[in-house]
């Protein structure tokens, strides 16, 4: 035996051993992610059945077929990228817009609008939809308002439909997305704006000619939170949108547990897997291109 | 010119005092919700009453949520912050790789969606009879939280004099007790945020916890989203008021401990 | 005439004034450089030339024409920034072009003013580079081509230079001077570094606590200053406080002092002997008096030699201190119950050790007196 109990004591004490302070991280990671998604990635290449949840120690492609030749499984992919597209560009520009406000804005202004960042950020998502449900109910304030106006004469769906998803889906990523471009732009000088101005531009081509362009990185990583969180959106569609925004989501809950299928479930749910790796690779992609572009 | 430039300040304006409006609209809904006095969900409320925060409390289910929800978000919170001070500490010890190759693998499940580790963690668990237990809610909470405390303690290590910790062993403390009595105190801030913050996103998760959670374990999001999907009281409008609360009450606590700008920029 | 005027403009924030009451007038192609320490409210007059602040009141105009309401991008004058204000991710050669493009230029024309300026500014080698990868020297001659690129009628500055270290300072004063000899630039200069105002301006203002203090051409507002606080910005000098005896009319000191017959008021002073002042209303007895003399213009001899006939003063005092510093010699004597400060350039030392007894005193020009509210008295 060459390692001793003593000598291993002392090697701990001496701080060699040190290092190894990362095993329990690591092996809860492993035990925890690791094993569990590969162990899903085993269940979707069982065989289904309609008695149990997949048959044990089976091997077979059945469920990837199965999920890639249901119409309605392909629908509410193919649903699941438009809506997490469309959410991520909304998500962008709304985001874009407050967090250039929270920039530009000084003294208390600054620190209200960070604020209420922060505020949404602190309430739970359902706590969010709930309230999405109340304010933007057809007899919700927000419709009440538009009403008394007299630009429309019904109530808008902005519940129960696709607006509701949106809006719904909206309210979980757009805290984050602010929060990323704020970190990018409150590393830009000001005086940028005053030189650009001060050149000749008018005050939105100086915004479009200089600031977005620093605000990239920031808007890379906001694009990613919006995008990998709505194509793995599940409450917000179930609960402001209508039974047509059925996503991916909402498709492996049902899979799992309503008809049982937990070859299936296991293979959509490494579809999702996968196309969130997919838009991070290639956001990995650029965003190395575009830092060797405005440092080197 | 004037004119265009003037509008165009008036539509910036409104434009991103109707998105403040609307970040902070829910808290004010469920808190007005919350003091309704009839059994109705109408905002804004017509008479106010404390009379559902007292109902809350006399509802056993309600008191269950609340139960669990805390038992999950402390045992998380401690869960995650000792994996998270253990693997900050020893990752100052690794060479540049292992070093990117550990952050890699704990941060990794914060970019998996919720519903695809609730199923995963699903199917694995119940092969061992383990799902619709709170310590299974609590692993997968820690999922998400361990990143968090994991990049906050390294952040708090790499800002700690360690010739402190040498000066103390020079001046005849052993290792460990050098690391209780200098390296402890002067880090605490870093550890009581690190263990706020692993709490917060335990309190407010509910996607892997709906996966994961049985009858008897379900938590205060958990109880919401089936209050929500079935008949609507301003019970949920106070469980929501007293989520949102407890949150605050917590950041209060990481933000006077380290200051806000670290909070924020530390995670 | 003047290209840009400045007509009492008053600018506050909050409860700061920062800039009152300022006025002044640059003419063509004449280097004006605002000279004021940090805070002082010259920043704050540049940027509103500039169009960045509004003014509370007054106006500003360029070729006589009011643009005090005119946004910064719609004025034809142009800002070098402290800190340059690079776009870091445009190459040098964007950089400079950005103010071509927005005012329209055509691509061909603008193509050869780039090159043009780029040459002026000797940057032509590194015209594809992003500005991250340039020096400060090389950085702060962009900014300048930046803002020539498209000749507005005015150059701005805001200490351009201050980010650089002392000896790059030096060479880009010289480079900025020949450029604007070059051009024929109007030009306005904001600097809190008296020696950059003196080596590059044709007239200079001072500005203290939002006020213009002087104006005039660098030769004459560091001999001739009018208040105390010009006086004691420029560079170092002996402040004695005097006290007020009599105002009644007294025989000059010496036949030099005045110009012969006119009144004088009779001054105590810490060392003991008599100054005098000529007479004005706004003094009595009891009054304080400063008196200044620049260091390089104390006389000393030693003890035992006779002190010139033309000293306004003769004083005997002792050397405390001998401070050598590079190519000069401080010298601190205690004079009565003062001390004065000389400096000597060091082949022009002074033969004393310290203890020695000298005898002090300073030719009748070579002193200047202040009331109490810091106004010349001449």
């Amino acid at each position: 035996m060459s390692v001793t109990a003593a000598g291993l004591r002392d090697r701990l004490q001496n701080g060699e051993l040190r290092g190894l302070l990362v095993a329990p991280i690591v092996l809860f990671d492993l035990l925890v992610f690791v094993v569990p998604f590969g162990y899903l990635l085993r269940i979707s290449l069982t065989e289904r059945t309609q008695r149990g949840a997949f048959v044990e120690g089976s091997w077979s492609l059945e469920a990837f077929q199965y999920v890639l030749s249901t119409p309605t499984l392909i629908d509410s992919f193919l649903f699941t990228l438009w809506f997490a597209a469309g959410v991520t560009a909304l998500s962008l520009g709304i985001s874009l817009l407050y967090a250039y406000a929270i920039w530009r804005a000084a003294g208390g202004l600054r620190v209200a609008l960070l604020g209420g960042v922060l505020v949404s950020m602190l309430t739970a998502i359902v706590v969010k939809l709930f309230a999405v449900q109340q304010l933007f109910a057809p007899n919700g304030v927000i419709n009440q308002g538009v009403l008394a106006t007299g630009v429309i004469q019904e109530p808008l769906a902005l519940i129960n439909s696709a607006a509701g998803a949106v809006i719904g889906q909206l309210y979980i990523v757009v805290p984050y997305s602010v929060l990323a471009i704020y970190s990018v732009l409150s590393s830009v000088d000001e005086s940028l704006l005053d030189a650009a101005r001060d050149l000749g531009a008018g005050r939105l081509r100086a915004v479009v000619e200089v600031i977005i362009p620093h605000t990239i990185p920031g808007l890379i990583v906001a694009g990613v939170i919006s995008f990998t969180w709505s194509v793995g959106s599940f409450a917000a569609p179930l609960l402001a949108g209508s039974s047509a925004e059925r996503t991916t989501g909402i498709a492996i809950s049902d899979l799992l547990q309503q008809n049982f299928d937990w070859a299936a479930a296991a293979a959509m749910g490494l579809l999702v897997a996968t196309t969130v790796f997919v838009a991070l690779a290639v956001t990995y992609g650029l965003l190395s291109y575009t830092g060797g572009g405005t440092d080197g | 010119m004037g004119n265009t430039d003037r509008a165009l300040r008036w539509l910036f304006r409104a434009g991103y005092g109707t998105v403040f409006l609307l970040l902070v609209a829910p808290v004010v809904v469920v808190t007005a919700t919350s003091l309704s006095a009839t059994t109705a969900v109408t905002f804004p409320p017509t008479d106010l009453s404390f009379r559902w925060y007292t109902t809350l409390f006399t509802r056993r289910v309600w008191m269950q949520a609340v139960q669990n929800s805390l038992l999950t978000a402390g045992g998380t919170a401690v869960f995650s912050t000792g994996l998270g001070v253990a693997g900050a500490l020893g990752a100052r010890h690794l060479s540049d790789r292992s070093q990117i190759a550990v952050s890699g693998l704990v941060l990794v499940p914060l970019l998996v969606p919720g519903v695809v580790l609730g199923v995963s963690l699903l199917i694995f668990f119940s092969r061992f009879g383990l799902q619709q237990r709170l310590s299974t809610i609590v692993l997968a909470h820690a999922l998400w939280a361990t990143p968090l405390t994991f990049s906050v303690m390294r952040a708090t290590f790499s800002r700690f004099d360690w010739q402190l910790q040498e000066a103390a062993m020079d001046l005849g403390a052993s290792r460990l007790r050098a690391f209780r009595e200098v390296v402890v105190p002067n880090t605490v801030s870093g550890l009581v945020a690190a263990a706020a913050i692993a709490f917060v996103v335990s309190l407010q998760e509910f996607i892997m916890a709906l996966f994961l959670s049985g009858r008897e374990t379900r938590t205060i999001p958990v109880e919401s989203w089936f209050a929500l999907r079935g008949s609507l009281s301003p019970l949920v409008s106070v469980a929501s008021t007293l989520l949102v609360g407890a949150v605050v009450l917590t950041l209060i606590i990481a933000a006077t401990a380290i200051g806000l700008e670290r909070v924020a920029d530390d995670t | 005439m003047a290209i840009l005027e400045v007509d009492s403009i008053t600018n506050s924030f909050g409860s700061v004034t920062a800039v009152d009451d300022v006025s002044l007038s640059v003419e063509a192609g004449e280097l004006f450089c605002l000279l004021g320490p940090s805070g002082c409210g010259k920043s704050t007059t540049l940027r509103t030339i500039a169009g960045f602040e509004q003014p509370d009141s007054g106006q500003i105009r360029i070729d006589g024409t009011d643009v005090t309401p005119t946004e910064p991008n719609r004025r034809d004058c142009s800002m070098v920034f402290q800190d340059w204000a690079l776009f870091p991710n445009k190459t040098v050669r964007e950089n400079v072009a950005f103010g071509l493009r927005m005012n329209d230029v055509a691509t061909a024309q603008r193509r050869q003013r780039v090159d043009e300026t780029l040459s002026l500014v000797e940057m032509t080698d590194h015209a594809e580079k992003p500005p991250a990868a340039l020096s400060g020297g090389q950085k702060q001659r962009v900014a300048l081509a930046r803002s020539l690129a498209f000749e507005p009628e005015i150059l701005l500055l805001d200490e351009p230079l201050s980010n650089l270290d002392r000896k790059l300072r030096e060479a880009m004063q010289l480079e900025i001077k020949s450029i604007q000899r070059e051009t024929g630039m109007t030009m306005v200069y904001v600097t809190h570094d008296q020696d950059e105002a003196f080596t590059l301006a044709d007239r200079i203002g001072i500005i203290n606590e939002g006020h213009i203090a002087q104006q005039g051409p660098p030769a004459t507002v560091y001999t001739d200053p009018t208040n105390q606080f010009v006086e004691s910005f420029l560079g170092t000098t002996n402040f004695i406080t005097c006290e007020v005896t009599a105002t009644t009319a007294v025989e000059p000191a010496t036949p030099e002092a005045t110009d012969g017959g006119t009144a004088e008021i009779e001054l105590t002073t810490p060392f003991g002997e008599p100054l005098s002042v000529p007479a004005v209303d706004r003094l009595s007895p009891g009054d304080t008096v400063t008196a200044s003399i620049r260091p390089e213009r104390v006389s000393v001899v030693t003890a035992s030699s006779e002190p010139p006939a033309s000293w306004l003063f003769t004083a005997t005092g002792t050397v405390e201190q001998r401070l050598h510093r590079g190519s000069r010699i401080r010298y601190e004597l205690a004079v009565g119950e003062t001390t004065l400060v000389t400096e000597r350039r060091i082949d022009e030392r002074l033969g004393v050790d310290i203890g020695d007894s000298v005898a002090v005193g300073c030719q009748p020009e070579a002193i200047t007196y202040f009331d109490a509210a810091g106004r010349r008295i001449r």
